[in-house]
C-alpha cells in the first residue's frame, strides 16, 4: 500500500511579479503532481494543508483542484484524496469552513476543516486521520490515536513539528514561538508566529506514516514522519529554496520506504552581489550584464535575484531604467537588493 | 515602554495587552473602532502630563503608568534625555505619528548619537553655525564626518574597555556561585547536624527524667513498705534482701541523675548555634551579597555590550560614508565630493545634518528596494522627495515608503538602545500591493523579534492571507449595543512528536 503525500500547494497564489505567471506556476506543478500520481496508480493521496494560498480564493483555484481531482479519479477510480485544512485555508471567522470544505464535497475527496476526521481507504483496510490547523492549534486539547481496527494508519497534520525528548509531554509554554526556528522552511516562507499557535503532543506509536505540512522544504522528522515541502518556490524569498528540488513524497506503508517524486518548479537564480563602489551606473551595468550572461541556461523565465552593492539611490534608479527594466521583462520574478558599500 | 492596556476615549472595551507578544493584528470592519484607540493614545501623549481619568497604560523601566500622566512623563523624560530625542520624535518611533520631517529628524538624531545631537542643538540654540555651516564645501563636510567618526571610535574604545571585564566578572561569578553552593551545602549540613543533636539531647534528657522519676518512686515505695516491700521481678516480699535491693536501686538512681545532669548541660550547650555553623552562615550570606553585586555588575557590563554594538555600527556607517566619499572624490577628481549631501534630494541646502540625512535616506532606500523587491528602485528619488515635502497621493508606493522609513526608524532606535517595549503601525498594510505585502509581513515578523510587541492595523484579508506571520488577533465586532473586541490566537500549531 502506497500513499502520496503533498502539502502547501498554495493554489490561488497572489505573490510575486504582480501575480502574473506565478499563480499559473502553482497550478501547473499541482497538475503535474496529480498526473504523476495517476501514472503511479497510488490509491491514497494526502494533502497536509495550505491547499489554497488564502481562504478567500475565487473560483479558478477551486476549479483547478476540481479538474485535477476528476482527472485523477478517471485514471485511478478507487483513489481517495484526503485533505486537512492548513492555516492558509482557514478563515479567521470560525463560523466559516473555507474553501477546503468546498473541495471536500467533490467525489473521492475527503476533507477536514474544523474537526479531526477519520477516513477509511483501501476498502476499509486502512484509516487516514486528518488533523486540520484549527484543531492542531488547540494545543493540549489535541488528542489523536491510531485506529486499532485498521491495518494501516496514516496521520495528516498541519503544523510546526518538533521532536519531544523522552516520554514527557511538551514543555510548558512551548507554543509556536519556540517552534519558529524548528519549523525551518516556513509557511509561505515567512515562518510561523512567535507565540500564537497552541502546542500539542502526538505519539508516533501505531502510525504507519505521518504526513506533515506547513514547511516549504521537504524534511524527515522521524522514521515515518515527513514534511513533503511545497510543490513550487513561493513566498517572499523563493531564492532560499533555489538549491532544493521541489515535488512530493510517496511512502510504502508496509516497509516505510519513502521516495521523492520531483516536479519541474520554476528555477531560481541568486547572483553574487554586483559591487559598484568604484564606479557609477555604467560600471554596475557592465558588471551586471556580465553576470547575467554567465547564468547557465540564461535568465529567461527564471526567478532572479540581483544584489547590488554601493550604488546611490540615484545610480540605482538609473540602472533600473537602463538595464533592470529590460531584465524584469525577461524573468518570471526579479528581486533587487540595495546593499551598502563595504567599509575599507 | 510596553503597552499593557489600550483604551479608547469612547466607552469601548479596553484591550488587555499584558501577555501579548510578537506581531499582533487589529482587525476592524470599520476604521472608527481602531481609530478611537489610536486617537486616544495620541491625545494622551500630547497631554504632556495633564491627562486625567483612565487611559492606555504602559510598563516602563521603573513602573506602570497611564499615558499622559505625570508618572508617564517622568519615565518618558528620562528616555528622551538619555537619547536626545524630542517628544514628537519619540512619538514618531513609538506611534508612527508626525510629519516626515520629524521622522527624518528622529532618524538623523539616532544615527548621530545623543552627544552629537545635543551639541548641534545647543549650537543652534546659541545661534552658532553648525559644523557644516561654517564653510560650504567638501573639506568641511569631510572634516565633520571625520569628527563624528572619531567620536564614535572613542565611544567604541570606551565601551570596549567597559565590556572587557565581562569574561572576568562572569568567571568570578561562576567561581563565587560554586563556592557559595559548597558553603551553603556545608551550612545546611551543619544546621541539620546541630538540630539533630539538640533533638537527641532533648530526647535523652526526657528519657533520663522519666527513668529518674520511676527509680525515685520505687525507692520511695521500698522505704515506705520496709521488709514487706514486694520484689519487682517475682512479687515476693524482699525480707532481708531489702537493704541490698535498696542500695542497688539507690546507686542506679544516682547514676541516672548524673547522666541526666550531663544531658541537661548538653541540651543547654546546644541551645546556642555552634560557632562553625554561625561562621558558615555568615560566609554564605557574604557570598550571596557578593554574587548579587557581581550580577548587577555583569548586567551593567552587558548593557554596555549593547551600547558597544550600536556604537560599532555607527562607526561602521561613518567609515562607510568616509570610504564612499573618498571613492567618489577619487573617481570624479574630487569635484563631486559633496555628492552625499546633494543626494539628500529634498531640495534643502546642505546642513550640518547633511551626511546623517543622506545616510538615513540611503537606509530607507535600501529598505524600500527590499520591500518592493526592486520594483520601486527607479522611482525612489522622486518618491522620497515628495514624501519629505509632505506631498501625499495615497498610492501603494507611498505606503511602502512609509513602512520602509518606519521600520528603519524603529531599528535605529533599537540599535541605539532605546527600549521600545511596543510599537504601533496605525495603518498602511492594507494599502500595500499583493506583491509587497508578504515581504512587508516578513519584515514585521523580524521586527517583532527586536521589539516585544508590534501592533499593526490590518484587514481580515491581510491576516487571513498570512496567519502564520501573526501571533495574536484582536477583532472589533459590531454588536447591537456597540462593539466588542475578540481575541484570537494565530500562528501555526506546534506538534511535539513522541516516540521513534
Amino acid at each position: 500500500m502506497t500513499v502520496a503525500h503533498l502539502s502547501d500547494l498554495h493554489l490561488g497564489y497572489r505573490g510575486g511579479a504582480g501575480g502574473h505567471g506565478r499563480a499559473e506556476d502553482v497550478v501547473r506543478v499541482f497538475e503535474a503532481a496529480f498526473a504523476r500520481i495517476a501514472d503511479l496508480g497510488t490509491q491514497l493521496v494526502v494533502i497536509a494543508g495550505d491547499i489554497f494560498d488564502h481562504p478567500h480564493v475565487t473560483a479558478p483555484p477551486i476549479a483547478a483542484f476540481s479538474r485535477a481531482a476528476a482527472r485523477l479519479r478517471e485514471r485511478v477510480p478507487e483513489v481517495t484524496v484526503a485533505v486537512a485544512a492548513g492555516a492558509r485555508d482557514t478563515p479567521l471567522d470560525p463560523a466559516h469552513e473555507g474553501p477546503v470544505a468546498v473541495i471536500g464535497a467533490l467525489a473521492g475527496v475527503e476533507a477536514a476543516t474544523t474537526a479531526v476526521r477519520r477516513v477509511r481507504f483501501a476498502g476499509g483496510e486502512g484509516t487516514v486521520t486528518l488533523v486540520p490547523h484549527l484543531v492542531a492549534r488547540r494545543g493540549r486539547a489535541l488528542k489523536v490515536k491510531p485506529d486499532r481496527g485498521a491495518r494501516w494508519n496514516v496521520l495528516v497534520v498541519h503544523g510546526a513539528v518538533r521532536r519531544a525528548r523522552g516520554s514527557g509531554a511538551a514543555p510548558r509554554g512551548s507554543a509556536g514561538a519556540r517552534g519558529r526556528a524548528a519549523a525551518g522552511g516556513q509557511a509561505a516562507g515567512v515562518g510561523p508566529a512567535a507565540t500564537g499557535g497552541g502546542s500539542g503532543t502526538v505519539s508516533l506509536k501505531g502510525w504507519d506514516y505521518v504526513a506533515l505540512g506547513s514547511r516549504h522544504t521537504r524534511a524527515k522528522v522521524a522514521a515515518r514522519a515527513h514534511y513533503s515541502g511545497s510543490l513550487e518556490r513561493i513566498g517572499p524569498d523563493p531564492w532560499e529554496e533555489a538549491a532544493v528540488d521541489k515535488g512530493f513524497l510517496t511512502a510504502r506503508l508496509d516497509t516505510g520506504a519513502v521516495r521523492f517524486q520531483p516536479v519541474e518548479a520554476r528555477a531560481a537564480v541568486s547572483l553574487a552581489a554586483v559591487d559598484a563602489v568604484d564606479g557609477g551606473t555604467a560600471t554596475a551595468a557592465r558588471r551586471l550584464s556580465e553576470a547575467l550572461a554567465g547564468v547557465p541556461g540564461g535568465i529567461d523565465g527564471k526567478l532572479l535575484r540581483v544584489p547590488v552593492r554601493g550604488l546611490s539611490p540615484e545610480d540605482l534608479a538609473a540602472l533600473d531604467r537602463e538595464l533592470l527594466a529590460r531584465v524584469r521583462g525577461r524573468v518570471a520574478e526579479l528581486r533587487v537588493d540595495a546593499l551598502p558599500a563595504k567599509a575599507r | 515602554m510596553k503597552l499593557e492596556v489600550l483604551r479608547a476615549a469612547t466607552p469601548t472595551a479596553a484591550i488587555d495587552l499584558r501577555d501579548a507578544r510578537g506581531l499582533v493584528a487589529f482587525v476592524s470592519e470599520t476604521d472608527a473602532a481602531w481609530g478611537g484607540y489610536v486617537a486616544a493614545i495620541r491625545a494622551a501623549f500630547a497631554a504632556r502630563g495633564r491627562m486625567r481619568g483612565p487611559g492606555s497604560v504602559v510598563r516602563g523601566e521603573a513602573a506602570v503608568a497611564t499615558v499622559g500622566t505625570a508618572a508617564f512623563e517622568a519615565q518618558l523624560g528620562k528616555v528622551l534625555a538619555k537619547h536626545a530625542l524630542r517628544r514628537e520624535e519619540y512619538a514618531a518611533v513609538w506611534l508612527g505619528t508626525g510629519p516626515p520631517r520629524v521622522w527624518v529628524g528622529a532618524g538623523v538624531g539616532l544615527l548621530q548619537g545623543p552627544a552629537a545631537t545635543r551639541r548641534v542643538r545647543e549650537g543652534a540654540a546659541r545661534g552658532e553655525p553648525g559644523p557644516g555651516r561654517t564653510t560650504a564645501g567638501a573639506g568641511v563636510e569631510a572634516a565633520w564626518v571625520g569628527g563624528l567618526a572619531r567620536e564614535a571610535r572613542a565611544d567604541v574604545e570606551r565601551l570596549t574597555r567597559s565590556c572587557e571585564g565581562v569574561g572576568g566578572v562572569g568567571g568570578r561569578l561562576a567561581e563565587l556561585r560554586e563556592e557559595a553552593a559548597v558553603v551553603q551545602g556545608d551550612a545546611d549540613a551543619a544546621a541539620m547536624a546541630w538540630v539533630r543533636e539538640r533533638q537527641d539531647a532533648e530526647t535523652r534528657l526526657l528519657l533520663y527524667r522519666d527513668r529518674e522519676r520511676e527509680l525515685r518512686g520505687r525507692l520511695e515505695q521500698i522505704r515506705e513498705a520496709g521488709d514487706a516491700a514486694a520484689c519487682p521481678n517475682c512479687d515476693r516480699p524482699l525480707g532481708e534482701r531489702m537493704g541490698a535491693v535498696r542500695r542497688a536501686r539507690r546507686e542506679e538512681w544516682e547514676a541516672v541523675v548524673q547522666d541526666g545532669k550531663w544531658w541537661r548541660r548538653r541540651r543547654s550547650q546546644l541551645e546556642v548555634k555552634p560557632e562553625r555553623l554561625k561562621a558558615l552562615e555568615m560566609r554564605a550570606l557574604a557570598l550571596h551579597a557578593e554574587i548579587r553585586d557581581l550580577v548587577e555588575e555583569l548586567q551593567r557590563r552587558r548593557a554596555a555590550e549593547g551600547e558597544l554594538k550600536a556604537a560599532t555600527k555607527r562607526l561602521e556607517r561613518l567609515l562607510a560614508v568616509e570610504a564612499s566619499r573618498s571613492a567618489r572624490a577619487g573617481a570624479r577628481g574630487g569635484s563631486a565630493a559633496t555628492g552625499d549631501i546633494e543626494a539628500v534630494g529634498d531640495g534643502r541646502p546642505a546642513t550640518e545634518h547633511g551626511v546623517a540625512r543622506g545616510h538615513f535616506r540611503a537606509m530607507v532606500h535600501a529598505r524600500l528596494v527590499s520591500l518592493s523587491g526592486g520594483r520601486l528602485a527607479g522611482r525612489f528619488p522622486q518618491l522620497y522627495a515628495d514624501w519629505v515635502a509632505g506631498k501625499r497621493e495615497g498610492r501603494d508606493a507611498e505606503a511602502v515608503l512609509e513602512l520602509a522609513a518606519r521600520i528603519t526608524l524603529v531599528e535605529l532606535a533599537a540599535e541605539a538602545g532605546v527600549r521600545l517595549g511596543s510599537i504601533i503601525f496605525p495603518a498602511g498594510l492594507e494599502r500595500l500591493s499583493p506583491d509587497d505585502l508578504p515581504r512587508a509581513l516578513s519584515e514585521l515578523v523580524l521586527l517583532a523579534k527586536r521589539v516585544p510587541l508590534v501592533l499593526a492595523k490590518a484587514t481580515p484579508e491581510v491576516v487571513a492571507g498570512a496567519p502564520e506571520c501573526f501571533d495574536l488577533l484582536y477583532r472589533f465586532e459590531a454588536t447591537g449595543k456597540g462593539s466588542r473586541v475578540r481575541r484570537q490566537r494565530l500562528g501555526l500549531a506546534t506538534i511535539w512528536l513522541q516516540g521513534d
